[in-house]
C-alpha cells in the first residue's frame, strides 16, 4: 500500500486564513481541533490519523452549537441506549435464555416485562423526535454562524445541512473504519464549507453561477 | 433547458441572500420558473425590516426576475405573484405591478383591488408611477373597466367610504400627483366622456368632504382662489392637487371632443348641471373654446342670469362673453344688458344692506363696467352710456376677469432716476428732496422717499467728495435721505475714496441728537436707523485704510463716540425679545446702536495708539482717560446690563492685551471674571472667537479657563450654538490645545485634563476631534520634530486620562482620531494606533478621511493598510460607504495584493471576495490580474 501524500495536509495560507476566521468567530478551542486534525493527517501514524482526525473535527461540529449558544438537543441516543442497556439487563435474570434466533417466545408478558414494553414505547417515541432535532439544532447553528444562511430559502437551507451533516457521519465513521479517499476528501469539503461561512469566495462563486446559468439557457457561449 | 440536476447545484452554491441574488439576476429565460417554484428557490418575499426609527424593504430577486420574463411567461408569473400578495413588501408590490405591465390586462384584473391599497399605503415606495403605467397599459388594451377603476383610485383625494380601520390610507402626493394624474385624465379620454367624468366625480367627492352646503343651497368650492383660470394662466399657482385634478378633467374633455366634437352640448351640459362652481366653470371653458359649434347652448349660457351672478365662474364667463357675444341674436344681447343691469342693482343693495363704509353706486358701477366694457361695440345708445357714465366714475379695472388678482414686485421705486440725480448739483438735490412728497398709496411702482434715498446712496458713493460739503443740510430732512447719504459715504469709503470728514462729523454730532417723533412701527427709515449708520461710517473710518478719520478731528469724533456709546438701544426689553439665545452676543453687539458704539469706541483707541506712531508701551489710561472712564463705567452691570455690548469687549480683549496689558490685567475680573454671569460668559466667549492662547492670556485669564473648563465638564451634553457663527466650544479648546502643544512648561497649568478625565465621552471626543482638525491644517513642512513629538505625548496624555472612560464611551471619545490619522503626522504611528483602535471595536467617524489618508500610505505599510480594509470590511454588511470608496479601497489592495508574503496575498484575496458580498464588484478585476500574472 503506498504512502498518502501527506503534502496535502500542510499549513498553506488558506489554512492559516481559515484558522483565524474560525478564532474569530468561534474560540480558540474549537479551532485548535481544528489545527488538530490537519496536524494528524500530516504527521499521524496511518494506524489512528483518520480516527483522530475525524474525533477532532467532531469535536469542531459538535462543540458548535453550545459555542453559538444553540438549545441543546435533550434526549441524547447515547443516553437512550444507556437506559435502554440497564432496564434490560435486569430483565434478563431469571428468564429464558435466547433460542436460536428467538427470545421468550411463548413467555407470558409478566408486570415486570409489560412496564419495561410500556416505557419503551413512550421512548421510542420520544426518540422519534431526536433526529431532527438535531438536524434544527445544526442548522440553527451554521445560521448563527452565518447570518445569511438564515435568510435563504428552506430548500437551500436543507441542501446545507445536509451537507454539513453528511460530513459528520464520515468523521463519526473514522473512529471504526474508513475510506482514506472518502475521509480525506471529506475533511477538504468541511475546509471549503466552514470557508464558505466565514469568508466566501464571492467572485468564484459568481462566475460559477453565471456558468451555470449559461449551462441551462443553453447559450452560445456554455 | 434548465435541468433538476442544476436547480440541485444551485442550491450547493448560492446559500446566502446575496449568491441567490446573483443567481436570480443572471437569468433571462422563463423555463427556470417551475423548477425554481417546484424547488424551493422562490422562497418567500421577504417581510420588511424595522430598524430604529426607519423600516427597510429588502429586495425579492425573485420577483425582479419575474418581471423580466412576464412578457414570455405571463400566467406562470401571475399566478406565483398572486401566491406571493399577501406580503407586506412594498418592493414586493412594485415588481408586481411592472409584472403586470407587460402581461395582457386580463392577467391584471384581479390584482386591481390589491394595487388599490397598495398604492395608497404609507410604504408604497414610488409605486405610483409603476400604477400609473399599468394604468396606460390597461387603458391601451381597451380594459376599460379595469383602467377606470385604478385611474380613479390613483387620483382619489379622500380616504373612500368604508375602508378599513386597520389600513392606512394616504393620498398620492403632490409631485406624483401631478405627474401622472393629468396624463392619465388626457388618456381615458379614450373612453369617451365617462373617461374624465369618473375624475369629476372623484373632484366632487373630495369638495364635498370640507365644503358643506350653504343655508341657500349652493355650493362654494373657493375655486376662483385655488384654480383663477381653467386654462393655463399667470394666475395658476396650482400648488393644490385638486388644481391639478381640474387640469386633468379639464384636459381629459378636451380630449373627447377632440375626438368626438358632437359630444360637446351633451358634455358641457352635463358640467353646467354640477353643484359645483369649478365644475361649471370647466363646462364654460369647453364651451368657450368651441362656441360657435353649439351657438344655441352659448345663447342660452350668456343669458343665464344665474350663471352671470355667479362670482366664481367670472373668468371663464367673462371669455365665453368676449369670444362668442357676436353670436346672440338681438333680442339675447338685449336680455343680456338687462341681466347686467339686474345683476347690478342686486350687487349695491347687497352693499347696501351689508356694507355701510362702502358707496353701493360704486358697487353698481363696477358690475356694469365689467360686463359691459368687453362689448361695448355691440351695445345701443342707452347701454353705451351706462358703461361710459360707470367708467367715468370708477375708472378702468385692469383685471375684470379675476374676483382676485394677485401680483408681487420687490424693492422700492424712485421718483429719479440715477441718471436724473447725477445730472443735479448736490444742492440742487437736496432741494428736491425737500419739497417732494411722497404720494398716498403703495404698489410696484409706487415711488417712495426709500427708494429716493437708495439712488442717492449711489449717487454720493459715486462722488463722495462733491457730497460731503452738504452733508448738514440731510439733518434736516427725512431721516431716510440722511440714512442714504451716510451710506453713499460709507460705501464710498468701501471703494476706497476719500472726503472731507469735517463737515460730515459735524452733521452726525447734530442727526444724532435727532429723536423719532411719534409712532414709529409703520416708518422704513427712523432716526435710530439713521444712528447706526453713522456707527458704521465711524467704524470704517477707524479701521485704517482709505479715507480714514484723521487725526485732527479727535476732538470731534470723541464727542461723537461718547454719545452714541450712551445710546439707550438696546433696551433690556428689546435685548430680551431680540438678543441671546435668538442671536449670538457677538452679532447682536454688531446690530445695536450702543453695541455697535462700543466697537467703534475700541477701534478709536487702536486709531489713537496707530496715529501716535504704535509705541510698543502704551497706557490707555493716560493717553484715552476719558475713553477708559466709559469703559470703567459700562463695566457696571446696573448701568449696563446689556451681554451685547460686553462681547463687544470681549472681542477686542485681545487687542487691548497686545497693546497695554496692564489696563487689561486691572480689569479682567470685571471682564470676563470666571465667566459665570450671562455678562462674563459674553465677554470671554467674544474673546475665544478672537483671541489666542499667549503667554499674557494664559497668566490673566489662568483662573477663567479653568472655571470655564469645569463648567463644560459638569455638562451631559454639547452646548448648543444654534445659528452662532463661531463655536466657543471649539475656540476654548483650540486655545488649551495649541498651548499644551506649543508651551511645554505650561502643561501643568492647563486645564486639558479637566475635559479629558471629565468622563464625558462627547467632550473627550470634542477634545480629540479638535486637536485632530489642527494638525489636519497643518501642511507637512508645518510639522517640525518637536511638534510631532508633542502630538504623540498628547495621544499619550489622552490616553492616560480618559482611563476612567470604557466600552462606548471610550469608543466615542476616541473615535475622532481619523482626523490624526487623516494628518501630516507619521502613518508609522498613526497607522498602528488605528488599527488598534479598530480592533477594539471603534468605527471610524468620519470614515471619509479613513480612505483619504489610507491609499498614501499603503505603499510603506501594505500589510497594516490591508488590516484597515479588512477591520472595515468586517463591519458588517450596513457599511454602504464602502462602496463610495471603492477606487481608494483598491488603491490600498493594489499593493498588498502584490505582496510577496503568500499570506498577505491569500488575505487580500479573502478580503476582495468579502468586499465583493458588500457590492464592491469592481474589485474583481483585481483578483482577474492576479491570475493572469500567476499563468
Amino acid at each position: 500500500m503506498s504512502e498518502p501524500p501527506r503534502d496535502r495536509w500542510k499549513v498553506t495560507a488558506k489554512r492559516v486564513l481559515l484558522g483565524e476566521q474560525l478564532v474569530k468567530k468561534t474560540t480558540p478551542r474549537l479551532t485548535a481541533y481544528y489545527w488538530e486534525a490537519i496536524r494528524a493527517l500530516r504527521e499521524g501514524d496511518d494506524l489512528i490519523r483518520f480516527s483522530i482526525a475525524g474525533h477532532a473535527l467532531r469535536e469542531l461540529q459538535n462543540g458548535l452549537p453550545h459555542h453559538l449558544e444553540v438549545p441543546e438537543e435533550r434526549g441524547r441516543l447515547g443516553d437512550f441506549f444507556n437506559w435502554l442497556r440497564e432496564q434490560w439487563r435486569g430483565l434478563l435474570q431469571g428468564r429464558p435464555e435466547k433460542v436460536g434466533a428467538e427470545l421468550w417466545t411463548g413467555v407470558v408478558i409478566d408486570q415486570p416485562l409489560g412496564t419495561f414494553l410500556g416505557a419503551l414505547h413512550d421512548k421510542i417515541e420520544t426518540y422519534i423526535g431526536v433526529y431532527p432535532r438535531r438536524r434544527e439544532m445544526h442548522r440553527s447553528a451554521l445560521g448563527r454562524l452565518d447570518p445569511g444562511l438564515s435568510q435563504v430559502p428552506d430548500a437551500v437551507q436543507e441542501t446545507v445541512v445536509t451537507t454539513w451533516m453528511e460530513l459528520s457521519r464520515v468523521f463519526n465513521s473514522a473512529t471504526h473504519s474508513s475510506d482514506p479517499d472518502e475521509f480525506e476528501a471529506a475533511v477538504e469539503a468541511f475546509e471549503d464549507f466552514v470557508g464558505d461561512r466565514l469568508a466566501p469566495r464571492t467572485f468564484e462563486k459568481q462566475d460559477a453561477i453565471e456558468d451555470l446559468v449559461r449551462e441551462g439557457e443553453g447559450r452560445a457561449d456554455t | 433547458m434548465p435541468t433538476p440536476e442544476q436547480i440541485a447545484r444551485v442550491k450547493r452554491l448560492a446559500t446566502s441572500p446575496e449568491e441567490l441574488g446573483y443567481f436570480f439576476d443572471q437569468l433571462t429565460s422563463p423555463d427556470w420558473l417551475p423548477l425554481l417554484r417546484d424547488g424551493g428557490l422562490l422562497g418567500d418575499p421577504p417581510a420588511p425590516v424595522e430598524q430604529g426609527n426607519g423600516v427597510m424593504f429588502p429586495f425579492w430577486p425573485a420577483s425582479r426576475y419575474m418581471v423580466r420574463i412576464a412578457a414570455d411567461a405571463p400566467a406562470a408569473v401571475a399566478d406565483t405573484l398572486w401566491a406571493a400578495r399577501d406580503s407586506r413588501n412594498p418592493r414586493v408590490w412594485w415588481d408586481t405591478v411592472d409584472a403586470l405591465v407587460k402581461m395582457p390586462p386580463e392577467h391584471a384584473v384581479r390584482f386591481i383591488p390589491l394595487i388599490k391599497r397598495w398604492v395608497h399605503h404609507p410604504w408604497r415606495l414610488g409605486l405610483e408611477t409603476s400604477t400609473a403605467k399599468l394604468v396606460h397599459h390597461l387603458i391601451t388594451d381597451g380594459a376599460r373597466d379595469p383602467a377606470l377603476d385604478l385611474a380613479r383610485s390613483l387620483a382619489r383625494l379622500v380616504q373612500p367610504e368604508g375602508w378599513p380601520e386597520a389600513e392606512p390610507w394616504v393620498v398620492l402626493d403632490d409631485y406624483d400627483y401631478g405627474q401622472e394624474i393629468p396624463a392619465i385624465g388626457r388618456a381615458i379620454a379614450t373612453f369617451g366622456p365617462a373617461g374624465p367624468s369618473a375624475f369629476v366625480e372623484e373632484l366632487e367627492a373630495f369638495l364635498a368632504v370640507d365644503r358643506p352646503e350653504r343655508e341657500d343651497g349652493r355650493r362654494a368650492d373657493l375655486s376662483f382662489i385655488w384654480r383663477p383660470a381653467i386654462e393655463d394662466h399667470e394666475q395658476n399657482w396650482d400648488f393644490e392637487r385638486e388644481a391639478k385634478l381640474v387640469i386633468a378633467i379639464r384636459d381629459g374633455f378636451e380630449e373627447v371632443l377632440t375626438r368626438a366634437p358632437e359630444e360637446l352640448e351633451g358634455v358641457v351640459t352635463s358640467l353646467l348641471g354640477s353643484v359645483w362652481p369649478v365644475v361649471r366653470r370647466v363646462g364654460l371653458h369647453l364651451l368657450a373654446a368651441t362656441g360657435d359649434q353649439a351657438p344655441v347652448l352659448v345663447e342660452h349660457v350668456l343669458t343665464s342670469r344665474d350663471l352671470l351672478a355667479e362670482d366664481h365662474h367670472r373668468h371663464e364667463f367673462y371669455r365665453l362673453l368676449t369670444a362668442w357675444f357676436g353670436l346672440l341674436s338681438p333680442e339675447a344681447r338685449g336680455r343680456f344688458v338687462a341681466n347686467v343691469r339686474g345683476v347690478a342693482d342686486a350687487a349695491a343693495a347687497w352693499v347696501a344692506e351689508h356694507r355701510a363704509e362702502a358707496n353701493p353706486e360704486i358697487t353698481r358701477k363696477a358690475v356694469i363696467r365689467r360686463w359691459l366694457s368687453p362689448i361695448s361695440e355691440h351695445l345701443d345708445e342707452a347701454a353705451r352710456a351706462d358703461l361710459e357714465a360707470a367708467q367715468a366714475e370708477v375708472g378702468e379695472d385692469p383685471h375684470p376677469d379675476f374676483p382676485s388678482y394677485h401680483s408681487s414686485w420687490m424693492g422700492s421705486t424712485s421718483p429719479l432716476s440715477l441718471e436724473e440725480l447725477r445730472n443735479r448739483t448736490p444742492d440742487e438735490i437736496v432741494a428736491y428732496l425737500a419739497s417732494w412728497e411722497e404720494p398716498e398709496g403703495f404698489g410696484p411702482h409706487h415711488p417712495s422717499s426709500e427708494g429716493l434715498a437708495q439712488q442717492l446712496t449711489e449717487v454720493v458713493a459715486e462722488v463722495p467728495d462733491r457730497f460731503a460739503p452738504t452733508a448738514r443740510s440731510y439733518v434736516a430732512l427725512d431721516p431716510a435721505y440722511f440714512y442714504g447719504f451716510i451710506n453713499g459715504l460709507q460705501k464710498a469709503l468701501e471703494n476706497d475714496k476719500s472726503f472731507d470728514w469735517e463737515p460730515v462729523l459735524a452733521a452726525c454730532e447734530v442727526a444724532t441728537g435727532r429723536v423719532d417723533e411719534g409712532p414709529t412701527q409703520n416708518r422704513e427709515t427712523t432716526w435710530r436707523d439713521a444712528r447706526m449708520a453713522v456707527v458704521r461710517l465711524l467704524k470704517r473710518g477707524l479701521e485704517g485704510k482709505t479715507g480714514e478719520i484723521p487725526f485732527t478731528a479727535r476732538e470731534r469724533l470723541w464727542a461723537l463716540i461718547s454719545r452714541l456709546v450712551e445710546d439707550p438701544d438696546p433696551t433690556p426689553a428689546d435685548e430680551a425679545r431680540y438678543g441671546p439665545p435668538n442671536m449670538d452676543p457677538e452679532t447682536y453687539s454688531l446690530n445695536t446702536t450702543r453695541g455697535a458704539a462700543f466697537h467703534a469706541l475700541f477701534l478709536y483707541l487702536l486709531w489713537h495708539h496707530r496715529q501716535a506712531g504704535a509705541p510698543k508701551r502704551w497706557s490707555t489710561l493716560e493717553q484715552d482717560p476719558e475713553a477708559s472712564a466709559v469703559l470703567d463705567a459700562h463695566l457696571d452691570p446696573e448701568r449696563d446690563p446689556s451681554v451685547g455690548v460686553r462681547a463687544a469687549y470681549g472681542w477686542w480683549l485681545p487687542y487691548l492685551l497686545d497693546r497695554d496689558p496692564d489696563w487689561v490685567r486691572d480689569r479682567a475680573t470685571r471682564i470676563v471674571g470666571r465667566s459665570e454671569t450671562d455678562l462674563e460668559r459674553a465677554a470671554w466667549e467674544g474673546f475665544l472667537l478672537r483671541g489666542g492662547p499667549s503667554s499674557a492670556a494664559l497668566e490673566m485669564f489662568g483662573p477663567t479657563y479653568a472655571a470655564y473648563a469645569e463648567q463644560l465638564a459638569a455638562r451631559e451634553d454639547k452646548p448648543e450654538t444654534g445659528a452662532r457663527a463661531g463655536d466657543p466650544l471649539q475656540f476654548f479648546i483650540d486655545h488649551l490645545v495649541k498651548a499644551w502643544l506649543w508651551r511645554p512648561e505650561m502643561r501643568a497649568e492647563l486645564p486639558l485634563r479637566t475635559l479629558l478625565a471629565s468622563g464625558k465621552a462627547w467632550l473627550v471626543a470634542e477634545v480629540v476631534e479638535e486637536a485632530g482638525r489642527l494638525i489636519g491644517r497643518t501642511e507637512a513642512k508645518d510639522i517640525s520634530p518637536e511638534l510631532a513629538a508633542a502630538y504623540r505625548d498628547l495621544w499619550a496624555f489622552v490616553l492616560e486620562t480618559t482611563a476612567n472612560l470604557d466600552g462606548e464611551g471610550l469608543k466615542t471619545a476616541l473615535a475622532p482620531f481619523i482626523w490624526w490619522f487623516d494628518s501630516e503626522l507619521s502613518a508609522d504611528w498613526t497607522l498602528p494606533e488605528l488599527l488598534r483602535l479598530l480592533e477594539g471595536g471603534m468605527t471610524p467617524d468620519p470614515d471619509f478621511a479613513v480612505f483619504r489618508r489610507l491609499p498614501s500610505v499603503a505603499a510603506a505599510h501594505p500589510e497594516e493598510t490591508l488590516r484597515v480594509i479588512e477591520r472595515l470590511a468586517e463591519d458588517g454588511e450596513e457599511r454602504w460607504t464602502l462602496r463610495v470608496h471603492e477606487g481608494e479601497i483598491r488603491q490600498v489592495l493594489e499593493f498588498s495584493i502584490h505582496s510577496e508574503d503568500e499570506l498577505v496575498r491569500a488575505r487580500t484575496e479573502a478580503v476582495v471576495h468579502r468586499l465583493g458580498r458588500l457590492g464592491l464588484r469592481g474589485l474583481a478585476s483585481l483578483l482577474r490580474a492576479l491570475g493572469a500574472e500567476s499563468q
